[in-house]
C-alpha cells in the first residue's frame, strides 16, 4: 500500500496558491514527495491579498496562513520561492526539469526576519509594492507581507541600487545583525527528475485600462476589485481604513462583468467570482460607511454557490441598490464621477454620482501559463486556460501532467480546493501505474 | 524542579525595547531557576546549542523560551530539548517579541511586562506533564456510502490505492442521477456508458466489495476503526472501515409541493428530468410552443428552498436546446430570474441557446393553468414589469437539488451535522468543503449542497484523497491533548458525553463514571467546560496550569 511505493516519487507542483498547496499536502500526506516552485518570494498566491472571503467574511489571511505554514514545515515538502521551470523534457514517465532560481541575496538560514534591513535601505518608501497592487510604496529589501512564506526577506534585484548599478552604501549589511544578505548570491539552474506535474499557475486580472469608456487610470476614483480588496484589507496600504485620496468615499458604484461575458474584450465566459467579490464589497462598505450610498450594476447575479444567494439577498436587504444594466461610460462631474447606465428593468437612462467606481475585473490565465504550456506540450482553449475534461477535471492533453485552480479555467475557493485534491488523485494514481 | 530560561534578543527588535539585563538578573534570583541566559538570537546555531547543551548539561525539567511566538521555530525548538533529554511537551514558548517588544517602545514598561509574561510561562508550565504522540493502528479499508458519481468516484481512487473498499448503494442499481441523463453537459456523452466504464472497472477489482439494495442499520467505532451494520439481500453483514465517505447525493424537487404550477395534473407539464427521455412521448403538435421555467424549487423562500441549486439553468438551456434541435420553427420561452451560466463553457453555451432561437424573459411565473387548447403561463414580466399571460403546448419545470432523503438518517447514525437547509455541513465552507467535525469521515457531491457532475467527481476524488493520506501507514499519530478524566471526581453525569462532537466519550456502566477514547478525541476542550465538576480536562492544558498563568499575569501570585 501508499507508503511502500510513494515514498520514492517526487511530485513537482508549479503555483504556490491555495490550489497548488492544497494539491501538495495531500500528496505529501499520502507519503509522496513533492516539491512546490512559486515564482514569487511568498507563497498564498491570489487568496491571501484578498481581505475578506464570501460568504462567510472570515478573514483570508486566518484561514490560509496555518496551510502555508504547513507547506512550510512539512517534512515531504520542498519549498523553492522565485523559482519557475526552465525547460521540461520528458524522461520515460516522467519528466526532467531544470528549474531557474532568482537570488533572494538573503540567506534564508540567517534571516530572522527582524525588518532592521528593510528600516536602512535608502531605497525605503520608494519603490512600488506589488502585494499592494503599486498602491504602497516599500524598499529595496522587504517582506511583500507581514506572513509571508518563508519568512525571509529579500532583496528587489531591480530596485536595489548595489544590485541594479553597484553603487550603495549598503546600510542593510550593517543593519543586519546575522549578516544574512549577500550579495554575491547567483542565479541557480538545478536540475531534477519528477514523476509527474501538477500545474496551478493560477490566474491574472483583466487590464482594466483596454475599457476605455471606463476611465480606469485616467479618472481619479476608478479603481479595480483587487486593488479595492487592498483598501479594504488591515495589511493593505491604508490599514484597512476606507480612505482614498485622503477622503472616506460616500457613493460607491460597483461594476460587475468588467471584462467577462463582453466579446469585446475577448472574454465570452463568466468569471465566477466576481457577483460574489462584489457582493463581498457592497457589505464590507455597509458596514464600514455607515452612511454610504452603494450601487451594483449586474446583468445576471450568479449566486451559485453555498449560502451565496442568502449573502446576495442579506446585501440587497442591507441597502445596496443593484440595477440591472452595465454602464456605458463613466466621466468626471462637477461633484464626483458621472455613471451612465440603463437600467433595464425601468427602461430608465440615469446618471449616478459616485465618488467612487469599482470595477469587478474578470479572470484571465496566468500570464506566463502560456509558456509553461508550450514547455509541456499541453492544449489550451481558446482563452489560453488549460484544457481539461469534464469527465476527468484535472487531466491535460500530456501524460503525467494534471492541472487545478482557475489555470483552466474561472474557481472559487471551495471549488479551487476541490479541484487540487482531484487533481492530487489523478496524480497518485498515474505515479502508481509506474 | 530545574528550570531554565531563554531569553532572546531577536537583534534589535527585543532588546531595543526590553531591557533583557534586568529580565536575566530578575530571574537568576528566580525560586527553582537552575538558568537564566540571554542570547542575541536563539535560532542561530550558537543559540541552538546553548540551549541544547545547558538543557543537557544541567538536567532541566522545564525550558522556558522567551523569544518570538510560538509559530516561529516551534518543531526546531522541540527538538532541542528532546535531544537535551526533556519531554519536549515539557518546553514553554513565551511570546515577547510579538506581545511585547513589537508593541510598545517604553523601555520600563516593557521589560515589567516581560517579565510578567516569562512569570505565566514558569507557573504555567509548573503543571505540565511528559506527554508522548500516541500510534494507533487504523484499518486500511474505507466505506462509501452512495453509488452516484461522487462514491464512485471516490471508491475507484481508493480501490486502485490499494485500500479495500466497501461501496453501499440503497438502491438495487449503482450510479445515481448521473445514469438518467442522456445527454451528459458539456461532454455530450450519455450518462449511462459513464457509469457502466466506471462500475465495470469496479468490479473487476478484487479490493471491491459492493453492496446494492443495502442500508446501513447500526454505526459505531472510531477514526481508524469504524464499524458498520449492514442490512444485504443476502443478511445482515458487518463491516470494519477506517474511514467514511458520505455521498449519498440529492433528491430532485418535487414540484407537487408547487400546487400553482400544475405539475401532475397534466402531461403537458413535465421536468427536466423528465425531459432526459425524450419529446417522443409527449405527442408534441409540429412546432410547438414550449415554456421553461428556470429556479423551480429554488431562490424560493416561501417553500423553505432560499438556496440556488446551481445546475438548473444549464439544464434549462439544455431542455431549450432538445426543443430547438427537435423542431427547427418551435417556438421556446424561457423564464429566469437570473442566467446563472457559470460553468465552464456555460456562457458559451447559454448565447449559443439564444442564437438558437430560445427566448428569454426576466420573469416570475405565478401560475400553469392547463386548458384544453394547451397549458396558460402566467406571471411577471420583471423587465417590462407587465403582466404575462402565454399559452404554450408544454411547460418544462427546471427542477432543484433538495437534500437526499437519507439526510437525517445517515447524520444521526454518524453523529454528522446537517446544515439549515438540511444537506450535509461542511468543517467549514471554503478550505475544508468535503470535511466534516468527525476524523475520517467525509462528505462528498451533493449531499453537502448543490453542484454539478465535474465538481462532485472533484469532491469525490478529492475526499478520497484526504481519507487516504489519514489511512495509508497503516498508523496515525493521535495528539497528546486529549481529554482526561479524574475518576475520583466524575459523578457520572455524563454532560460530557452530550458536549463531545468526536463522539469519544463512553460511559462505564460498571464504574458509573465516563471514560475517554483518546484516538477519537480531538481535543477541543467542550467537555472541560462542560463539566460542573471539573473531572475532565485536557492533558497539557490542565485548568491549574492557565489559572496560575492568568495569577502570574494578574500579579496575584
Amino acid at each position: 500500500m501508499g507508503e511502500r511505493y510513494l515514498q520514492e516519487k517526487h511530485v513537482l507542483v508549479v503555483g504556490g496558491g491555495i490550489g497548488g498547496i492544497t494539491a501538495a499536502l495531500e500528496l505529501a500526506s499520502c507519503g509522496v514527495r513533492v516539491t512546490m516552485l512559486e515564482g514569487g518570494p511568498s507563497i498564498g498566491g491570489r487568496m491571501i491579498q484578498l481581505d475578506k472571503t464570501f460568504p462567510t467574511l472570515d478573514c483570508s489571511s486566518c484561514t490560509l496562513t496555518p496551510k502555508m505554514v504547513e507547506v512550510a514545515l512539512h517534512p515531504r515538502i520542498e519549498l523553492m520561492t522565485l523559482a519557475k521551470p526552465m525547460g521540461i523534457e520528458r524522461n520515460g514517465k516522467g519528466f526532467s526539469v531544470s528549474i531557474q532560481k532568482r537570488p533572494r541575496f538573503v540567506d534564508m538560514k540567517k534571516c530572522t526576519a527582524c525588518g532592521a534591513c528593510s528600516g536602512a535601505c535608502v531605497m525605503k518608501g520608494r519603490l512600488s509594492d506589488e502585494f499592494n497592487l503599486r498602491l504602497s510604496k516599500r524598499a529595496a529589501i522587504y517582506i511583500p507581507f507581514p506572513q509571508a512564506v518563508p519568512q525571509k526577506y529579500l532583496v528587489d534585484g531591480d530596485g536595489c541600487l548595489f544590485v541594479s548599478r553597484g553603487k550603495c552604501k549598503k546600510a542593510c549589511v550593517e543593519a543586519c545583525e546575522t549578516r544574512a544578505i549577500n550579495f554575491d548570491e547567483k542565479e541557480e539552474i538545478i536540475e531534477s527528475y519528477y514523476d509527474a506535474i501538477v500545474l496551478a499557475p493560477g490566474f491574472d486580472l483583466y487590464d482594466a485600462t483596454e475599457k476605455r469608456e471606463y476611465g480606469y487610470g485616467s479618472l481619479e476614483g476608478v479603481m479595480t476589485g483587487i486593488e479595492f480588496e487592498r483598501i479594504c484589507s488591515v495589511t493593505g496600504p491604508t490599514g484597512g481604513e476606507m480612505v482614498i485620496n485622503g477622503k472616506t468615499p460616500k457613493r460607491f458604484y460597483f461594476i460587475q462583468c468588467v471584462g467577462s461575458r463582453d466579446r469585446q474584450t475577448g472574454a465570452r465566459f463568466c468569471s465566477r467570482v466576481c457577483c460574489m467579490y462584489t457582493a463581498k464589497h457592497a457589505t464590507i462598505v455597509r458596514d464600514r460607511v455607515k452612511d454610504a450610498e452603494i450601487y451594483v450594476s449586474y446583468i445576471d447575479v450568479r449566486a451559485y454557490g453555498k449560502n451565496y444567494e442568502e449573502f446576495y439577498k442579506s446585501t440587497q436587504e442591507g441597502g445596496t441598490y443593484y440595477i440591472r444594466g452595465i454602464p456605458g461610460d463613466i466621466t468626471q462631474g462637477e461633484k464626483g464621477l458621472l455613471v451612465r447606465v440603463e437600467d433595464m428593468l425601468s427602461g430608465e437612462l440615469r446618471e449616478i454620482e459616485a465618488d467612487l467606481v469599482v470595477l469587478a475585473t474578470g479572470v484571465r490565465p496566468r500570464k506566463d501559463t502560456a509558456e509553461l504550456c508550450n514547455l509541456l506540450k499541453v492544449d489550451r482553449d481558446e482563452y489560453g486556460f488549460i484544457r481539461t475534461d469534464s469527465i476527468a477535471p484535472s487531466r491535460t492533453s500530456t501524460k503525467g501532467v494534471f492541472v487545478c485552480g482557475m489555470a483552466s479555467g474561472p474557481k472559487d475557493v471551495p471549488d479551487t480546493v476541490a479541484s487540487g485534491g482531484e487533481a492530487a488523485s489523478r496524480c497518485l494514481e498515474y505515479i502508481g501505474e509506474q | 524542579m530545574k528550570i531554565g530560561i531563554f531569553l532572546c534578543h531577536c537583534g534589535h527588535n527585543i532588546k531595543h525595547t526590553v531591557d533583557v539585563a534586568r529580565v536575566k538578573e530578575y530571574f537568576q534570583k528566580f525560586l527553582n531557576v537552575a538558568v537564566a541566559e540571554d542570547y542575541p538570537f536563539l535560532c542561530s546555531e550558537p543559540g541552538q546549542e546553548l540551549i541544547r547543551s545547558r538543557t543537557e548539561a544541567e538536567g532541566l525539567d522545564r525550558v522556558i523560551i522567551a523569544a518570538c511566538a510560538p509559530t516561529l521555530h516551534q518543531d526546531m525548538f522541540k527538538d532541542l530539548v528532546k535531544k537535551g533529554g526533556l519531554n519536549p511537551f515539557l518546553l514553554r514558548r513565551v511570546s515577547v517579541r510579538e506581545h511585547c517588544s513589537w508593541v510598545g517602545d517604553d523601555i520600563g514598561k516593557n521589560t515589567d511586562k516581560a517579565i510578567r509574561l516569562i512569570k505565566a510561562g514558569v507557573y504555567g508550565s509548573s503543571h505540565y506533564i511528559p506527554l508522548e504522540e500516541k500510534q494507533v493502528d487504523v484499518t486500511q479499508s474505507a466505506m462509501v456510502i452512495g453509488g452516484g458519481v461522487s462514491g464512485l468516484s471516490a471508491a475507484l481512487f481508493l480501490s486502485n490505492q490499494g485500500m479495500h473498499v466497501y461501496l453501499v448503494e440503497k438502491e438495487a442499481e449503482l450510479g445515481g442521477h448521473v445514469r438518467k441523463l442522456r445527454n451528459v453537459w458539456p461532454s455530450g456523452k450519455d450518462g449511462s456508458e459513464l457509469i457502466d466504464e466506471m462500475v465495470e472497472t469496479l468490479r473487476d477489482r478484487e479490493n471491491v466489495e459492493i453492496f446494492t439494495s443495502t442500508r446501513m442499520v447500526s454505526f459505531g467505532g472510531s477514526f481508524g476503526n469504524y464499524e458498520a451494520t449492514l442490512e444485504t439481500p443476502a443478511g445482515e453483514s458487518t463491516v470494519k472501515a477506517g474511514g467514511v465517505i458520505v455521498a449519498i447525493g440529492f433528491a430532485p424537487f418535487d414540484p407537487i409541493s408547487k400546487p400553482e404550477l400544475g405539475y401532475g395534473k397534466d402531461k403537458r407539464i413535465v421536468t427536466t428530468l423528465e425531459l432526459e427521455n425524450g419529446l417522443d412521448e409527449l405527442g408534441l403538435p409540429a412546432n410547438p410552443r414550449v415554456a421553461v421555467l428556470h429556479c423551480v424549487g429554488s431562490r424560493d423562500e416561501q417553500i423553505g428552498k432560499p438556496y440556488c441549486s446551481r445546475v438548473c439553468c444549464i439544464n434549462a438551456l439544455r431542455a431549450g436546446q432538445t426543443v430547438k434541435e427537435k423542431f427547427e420553427h418551435s417556438y421556446v420561452e424561457s423564464f429566469y430570474m437570473d442566467v446563472r451560466a457559470h460553468p465552464k463553457g456555460g456562457e458559451e453555451f447559454y448565447e449559443d441557446t439564444q442564437e438558437k432561437g430560445v427566448l428569454f424573459t426576466r420573469g416570475n411565473v405565478g401560475e400553469i393553468i392547463p386548458t384544453p387548447a394547451g397549458v396558460l403561463v402566467r406571471g411577471e414580466d420583471t423587465l417590462f414589469g407587465e403582466l404575462l399571460e402565454r399559452e404554450f403546448d408544454l411547460a418544462v419545470l427546471s427542477i432543484g437539488m433538495s437534500p437526499p432523503k437519507d439526510n437525517q438518517y445517515i447524520a444521526s447514525l454518524l453523529k454528522i451535522t446537517l446544515d439549515k437547509d438540511k444537506f450535509f455541513l461542511e468543517a467549514h465552507p471554503k478550505l475544508r468543503p468535503y470535511d466534516t467535525a468527525l476524523k475520517g469521515i467525509f462528505i462528498a457531491g451533493t449531499c453537502s449542497g448543490p453542484k454539478d457532475m465535474e465538481e462532485s467527481i472533484n469532491h469525490g476524488r478529492a475526499s478520497a484523497v484526504k481519507l487516504f493520506g489519514l489511512l495509508n501507514l497503516g498508523y496515525a499519530f493521535v495528539e497528546p491533548f486529549v481529554a482526561m478524566v479524574d475518576p475520583k471526581r466524575c459523578s457520572g453525569c455524563r454532560a460530557c458525553e452530550q458536549a463531545c462532537v468526536a463522539k469519544a466519550i463512553k460511559f462505564d456502566d460498571g464504574e458509573r463514571i465516563v471514560r475517554v477514547e483518546e484516538a477519537a478525541c480531538m481535543g477541543c476542550g467542550l467537555c472541560n467546560s462542560t463539566c460542573p465538576s471539573s473531572a475532565i480536562g485536557l492533558k497539557g492544558h490542565a485548568d491549574s496550569s492557565i489559572n496560575d498563568e492568568v495569577g502570574a499575569i494578574l500579579e496575584a501570585i
